[in-house]
């Protein structure tokens, strides 16, 4: 499975009178887009607003993010199950507009839960760093939804952490509405000569070399459109990321633009032929609520790991809830059958007494740490602000200066790979 | 004399033992101003470091050690280390405050622990940085340090993978910690006689929440007075817990609080007698120190009402 991913750089973002890649700028027609959206009827209507780096901006009640991407040669097409047709994708070409990022912006909605939903984006200052998308240029679209959608009678819904089945359409049609767009957008690049080409295909390499997969704990609510629970797991080729078929948010978590961007399946496939033989991915994850569901997951994962031959495994791992004991049992099981592993985990621990796991096994031996959940963060005053008057979690000024939870900030806590922040334990 | 002969070894000619100061671990625990007596004799020698234990596994010992070390530090503003087993109680109060060499739970471990002090004590008082606490060989201190990697987390991911499947030294950035066991009390020979008590970590308390148990990182358990009740009924009783959909308990709390099954099988001769205190506390997002300081002050109540078992329920 050969994929080419050519890659345009775009320096600049605007809005005109034309869609249009020029000159390393991209130019977005805001009229055009607004009508893209509006053809969807869950929407009354939708503001466009560039937030770019250095700006004294701030987002709020941010959701998705994704990335500019369009087919131009292969079967299928990009995000598979949204915008093309839910049918294999990874092989050909796929153009990429690469520095752009489609922020989804919605206050939450009636039946929707809030807890953990709070995300801000800050494009100056410290929390510029703190998420990856303080330096992106970003087209956020702040959705509306239709009158009488959301009746102010309907019941609450029963499940607490799951929310109304109404709220879950909503959001799956503002994925689909941020999926459409940013295709849209990459197709302006079609004739367009790239900057950078890079080829992924995991072809046939020396049978010395280490083989190795990369178990993935899934918190993306969509796999090729479809709302999935994977207690058995699923293989997939990275090329299938790559292409936008690993879809959905789940609060600082984790985000579609970095499964397009994975770290850990670039770099798997960078190393592939090098010093690994990377035969694939398995995702794995399920809401677990008794230890024989959370067995069953673990031993799943390995099985499948030691069906693909694999002597080692590169866990994205979930921490701070009961899913990681899924992890950690997924490693455990994997090592018991002699399938070396390294985990890439997020510190929750909160105050020194503290250790940082819901729960650890001697065998994760090899933990590399992409930083606190839960530590204090704070955001200067930012000018505009975009995405609603109200914070989901304080009355203060979303204007002003916050101090807040790392897990505040936008796609702060990933385990996707690309993190750079890290904890030191001394 | 003492551990300080192979001490002074271990120090080499970087540092010299100019005293020794030694006393009972009964004396210093229980005798109260023993401490202010040793940091008067420590404060006398006008040290620049103060080096005490190794401990190990002994918890008397281990306690005196800290009490001394976060003194000593804190007043007369000298360098301090000490040793000890993890597990030794004096590590869990006091790791966060001193520097620990990890040491082994018997004094057949002294060699190791006191050179493994006297690098500690050397390099603190030289200022130089500390590695890892895997790398010192201390107990880790619970402090965090936030920085930004050169490379991201998932270069560093796989470079650790490749050494490690190819059998080469790894490091791992965080070090799981190791739980102590504890080990079950043997069973009840005889239930039909025993005094049973009600325990939850699921948060139920008389409805209203009038002694403001918190949701989540609870920082106090409770009890309330079950005599004469059969049932815990949801206008009277609610769980506050903050970690689970708490509609189910809520309709019925003695599905997290099983008292009328309990009645029950008291009333049937199953069990002897259901304890009248019901303890219950909210388990969710607890630090472990936390929850094991409770677990000791509640077991202690137990103990003094001649309670023989216990049904324990969480959420």
């Amino acid at each position: 499975m050969r994929l080419e991913v050519a890659s345009f750089a775009v320096r600049d973002l605007e809005f005109g009178a034309r869609t249009a890649l020029w000159d390393h700028t991209l130019v977005v027609d805001r009229d055009e887009l607004r009508a893209l959206v509006l053809e969807d009827s869950h929407f009354s209507d939708v503001e466009l607003h560039l937030a770019r780096p250095g700006e004294s901006v701030r987002i709020i009640n941010g959701l998705d993010v994704v990335e500019p991407r369009w087919k131009v040669a292969g079967p299928g097409g990009v995000f598979p199950g949204f915008v093309s047709a839910p049918t294999a994708v990874g092989e050909g070409r796929t153009h990429r507009l690469a520095g752009v990022a489609v922020i989804e912006v919605s206050e939450p909605v009636p039946g929707e839960p809030t807890h953990f939903r709070e995300q801000i984006l800050d494009m100056a200052g410290p929390g510029a760093a703190f998420s990856p998308f303080g330096q992106t240029l970003n087209l956020a679209l702040r959705f509306k939804p239709a009158p009488g959608l959301f009746p102010a009678d309907a019941p609450r819904p029963k499940d607490v952490l799951g929310g109304s089945q109404e709220a879950f359409d909503y959001n799956r049609a503002i994925t689909r509405a941020a999926t459409r767009i940013a295709a849209h957008l990459a197709r302006t690049s079609v004739d367009r000569p790239p900057d950078e080409v890079e080829t992924f295909d995991l072809a046939p390499c020396a049978p010395d070399l280490p083989r190795v997969v990369c178990t993935y704990h899934y918190q993306g609510p969509f796999l090729y459109g479809l709302p999935v629970r994977l207690p058995f797991g699923a293989l997939v080729h990275p090329n299938e990321a790559f292409d936008g078929a690993l879809v959905g948010w789940r609060q600082a978590y984790r985000c579609t633009y970095w499964d397009q961007n994975n770290d850990a399946l670039l770099q798997l496939c960078r190393h592939h032929g090098r010093d690994v033989n990377f035969v694939g991915c398995i995702l794995f994850g399920d809401t677990s609520p008794s230890r024989a569901e959370k067995e069953r997951i673990g031993s799943a994962v390995a099985r499948m790991a030691r069906m693909l031959g694999a002597q080692a495994a590169l866990v994205l791992g979930i921490n701070g809830s009961n899913l990681a004991v899924d992890t950690m049992l997924a490693i455990q099981e994997c090592e018991r059958l002699g399938i070396k592993t390294t985990l890439i985990y997020l510190d929750v621990g909160y105050g020194v007494d503290d250790p940082g796991f819901i729960h650890a096994v001697p065998e994760a031996d090899a933990i590399v740490c992409t930083g606190s959940r839960d530590r204090p963060v704070t955001l200067p005053r930012m000018d505009k602000l975009i995405g609603g008057e109200r914070l989901i979690t304080s009355e203060a000024d979303p204007r002003g200066e916050l101090t807040v939870p790392m897990r505040y900030v936008h796609s702060s806590c990933s385990n996707q790979g690309f993190s750079r922040h890290t904890t030191r334990f001394e | 004399m003492g551990p300080a002969v192979a001490l002074q070894q271990a120090l080499g000619d970087r540092a010299q033992v100019v005293a020794t100061v030694y006393c009972g671990d009964n004396y210093a625990n229980e005798r109260s101003g023993a401490v202010d007596e040793i940091l008067e004799l420590v404060a006398g020698e006008r040290p620049d470091v103060l080096v005490a234990g190794p401990a190990f596994a002994a918890g008397r010992y281990g306690l005196a050690c800290g009490a001394l070390c976060a003194r000593a530090q804190a007043e007369l503003g000298i360098t301090v280390v000490s040793g000890m087993h993890p597990d030794n109680p004096g590590a869990e109060l006091y790791r966060t405050r001193v520097y620990l060499a990890s040491t082994r739970d018997s004094a057949a471990g002294m060699a190791e622990a006191l050179k493994a002090m006297a690098r500690l004590a050397l390099k603190l008082r030289a200022g130089e940085q500390l590695g890892s606490p895997q790398e010192e060989g201390y107990i880790p201190t619970g402090r965090r340090v936030h920085l930004v990697a050169e490379q991201s987390a998932a270069e560093r991911a796989v470079e650790m993978l490749v050494r490690k499947a190819s059998g080469q030294p790894f490091r791992t950035e965080w070090a799981v910690p190791t739980y102590s066991r504890v080990d079950p009390a043997p069973p009840l020979k005889n239930v039909a006689q025993a005094r049973i008590a009600l325990i939850s970590s699921g948060g139920v308390v008389p409805r209203g929440n009038p002694d403001r148990l918190e949701s989540a990182y609870a920082s106090k358990w409770l009890k309330y007075s079950i005599a004469g009740l059969d049932d815990l009924e949801p206008d009277r009783w609610e769980s506050i817990h903050g970690g689970f959909d708490t509609t189910n308990v809520n309709n019925d709390p003695d599905r997290m609080a099983p008292l009328d099954a309990l009645r029950v099988l008291e009333r049937d001769g199953v069990l002897g007698e259901l304890h009248d205190q019901f303890y219950t506390t909210v388990g969710n997002t607890s630090a472990i120190p936390t929850m094991r300081k409770f677990a000791r002050e509640i077991a202690q109540e137990l103990k003094k009402s001649r309670v023989d078992g216990v049904i324990l329920t969480g959420s």
